[in-house]
């Protein structure tokens, strides 16, 4: 099995790939020519040194997500374990699951993440995996980072919410009640100053999406 | 439709006579007549000193912007203005020189948000009909797609404007052109072409917003260090520009959009207008940068906007008028959009 590109984001080129015998996403955040080189580069291996380094704090705070397997900085490639499954946005589609079930537990996901120190920057259906087994696995830690802030927490689940009400608009009320019900119990004392910058973040009126 | 667009948010009063035709996305601009303030070297603008020179020159600009046209007051449909955002002192000029026409000739008065107006003439001017916009001036810095019925703001700046990230640091080095009100901008790019040694400045874009401030800070820390002034022109367009190009790329992606619009009166630098071909390469969208004797602030951009408006039933009462000086351009309702093919 070759190397076989199924991806061509705004940052990075995906490729499903074979390393030693593993499936693997290989991630290469590729160069941009209208970038001044020194910068370019500079970019790119700091973010690949960024999520390989979240990605190897989330597992250790004990938040489901792939395997770093290798990290080439000068090529800004990142070697990351392929996660079988199907992605929640297709099983809430074919009506495949217990929404409300499933979305409880990315509620607990998201705020072990949460409380690890990490905010993920980009929680969408398309990024969460449900194993055969059941486990549930965070994907696509391109855009995380370390942060504690209200305000960072909060746009983590105003993105979600985003993506469920534009994506799911049936479920999408059932799933975020479950995921509020279930961060906010985990997060406790700390949801009220959370739920304040959401709302702040409503008013703002900011579109993230506007596919 | 004949419709006289007054602009006066700030350094710039602006009058202009645009042709509307009664339906479609066409029309011609038939003048545009501006007089720009200058503020005194090394100074930024003055709100007052900016509204008074307003005052002084209005009788005058829109005189010439009438003759220009060949269009006299009674011909006209509407009188659109700047309603915002920008500076009080200078919307206020524009406010009551509109209101003082419409009340006179009777005509109907339409209010116009600046930045909708860049974006708009913009799509006049370059056949862009759904795109990506990069609005980049001193009071604006946004990308922006049309979504639902307004012009939605996909990212944007945390802090300061581009333009104000180029006038503060051409005002600390001594790079502003006093003709052209102070702007650090067209020296920078001068001094920038000097060069092709980067320093490495701040570069910050948080999800699809940036921000300036880091960059400003250490580019003046670096000049007063001694750095070379060609070099941090240089490095200052490369960084900032490059964090710019970078949202346009995700909201090219994100979206599926094919067009990229430049506007504003940053939009005139060839730098950030070659750096934006290049992007859109990636993926096979067009970039449709505004014609640079249009980038800036001018009448032409209210005329149009207040053109599309008032077609599409847009009235504001003169007792109403008021000017806002801070005006979101998410909130503003736009009638007249998706454009039919």
């Amino acid at each position: 099995m070759g190397s076989v590109l199924i991806r061509r984001g705004a940052e990075a080129d995906l490729f499903l790939d074979e390393w030693y015998g593993h499936r693997v996403i290989r991630k290469v955040r590729t160069p941009r020519s209208y970038r001044h080189p020194k910068l370019d580069a500079e970019i790119r291996a700091a973010r690949t040194i960024r999520e390989a380094s979240v990605l190897v704090d989330a597992k250790r705070a004990g938040v489901p997500a792939p395997l770093v397997l290798f990290m080439n900085t000068k090529e800004a490639e990142l070697i990351i374990q392929y996660i079988e499954g199907e992605r929640l946005k297709e099983l809430i589609e074919d009506h495949a699951i217990d929404v409300r079930r499933e979305f409880a537990r990315v509620g607990y996901l998201v705020a072990k993440l949460h409380r690890a120190g990490i905010v993920h920057g980009d929680i969408t259906t398309s990024n969460l995996i449900r194993r055969k087994d059941g486990g549930l696995i965070l994907l696509d830690f391109g855009l995380a980072g370390y942060s504690v802030r209200d305000e960072d927490r909060a746009v983590d689940i105003h993105l979600l919410k985003e993506s469920l009400l534009s994506a799911h608009p049936e479920a999408a009320e059932e799933a975020l009640d479950a995921f509020l019900g279930a961060y906010s119990r985990s997060m406790g004392r700390e949801w009220g100053a959370i739920q304040m910058r959401l709302k702040e973040i409503e008013m703002r009126g900011r579109y993230a999406r506007l596919g | 439709m004949l419709i006289l667009g007054i602009e006066s948010t700030a350094h710039t009063f602006g009058a202009s006579v645009v042709e509307i035709s009664p339906e479609g996305y066409e029309g011609r601009i038939l003048s545009d007549v501006k007089d720009v303030y200058r503020a005194p070297e090394g100074y930024g603008i003055h709100p007052r000193e900016a509204s008074r020179h307003h005052a002084e020159c209005a009788a005058r600009v829109v005189r010439d912007a009438l003759e220009a046209s060949h269009v006299t007051m009674n011909e006209l449909d509407a009188i659109a203005y700047s309603m915002g955002p920008g500076l009080g002192p200078c919307l206020r000029v524009g406010a009551t020189v509109a209101r003082a026409l419409a009340v006179h000739f009777n005509l109907p008065l339409v209010p116009v948000n600046h930045a909708i107006g860049h974006i708009e003439l913009g799509c006049l001017l370059t056949g862009a009909r759904d795109p990506i916009v990069l609005l980049v001036s001193g009071g604006h810095t946004t990308i922006t797609a049309f979504a639902g019925g307004r012009w939605r703001i996909f990212g944007e700046t945390l802090d300061m404007s581009i333009g104000q990230l180029l006038d503060r640091f051409g005002r600390e080095t001594g790079l502003t052109v006093p003709e052209q009100a102070g702007f650090g901008g067209p020296k920078i790019e001068e001094y920038a072409l000097r060069s092709n040694n980067y320093i490495p400045l701040p570069y910050t874009v948080k999800g699809n917003d940036v921000s300036f401030s880091g960059i400003l800070t250490s580019a003046k820390r670096l000049y007063r260090e001694g750095a070379r002034l060609e070099d941090l022109c240089y490095s200052l367009q490369e960084t900032a520009y490059a964090m710019l190009a970078e949202v346009v790329e995700r909201a090219l992606a994100f979206t599926g959009r094919r067009e990229l619009l430049l506007v504003g009166g940053v939009a005139a630098n060839k730098r950030l207008r070659s750096m934006l071909d290049e992007v859109v390469g990636r993926y096979n969208a067009t970039s449709y940068l505004v014609p640079v004797g249009y980038s800036g602030d001018c009448g032409a951009q209210i005329a149009w906007t207040g053109g599309l408006a008032f077609r599409a039933g847009v009235r504001v009462r003169v007792e109403a008028s008021f000017v806002r000086q801070s005006w979101r351009m998410d909130r503003v309702p736009i009638p007249w959009r998706p454009l039919k093919s």
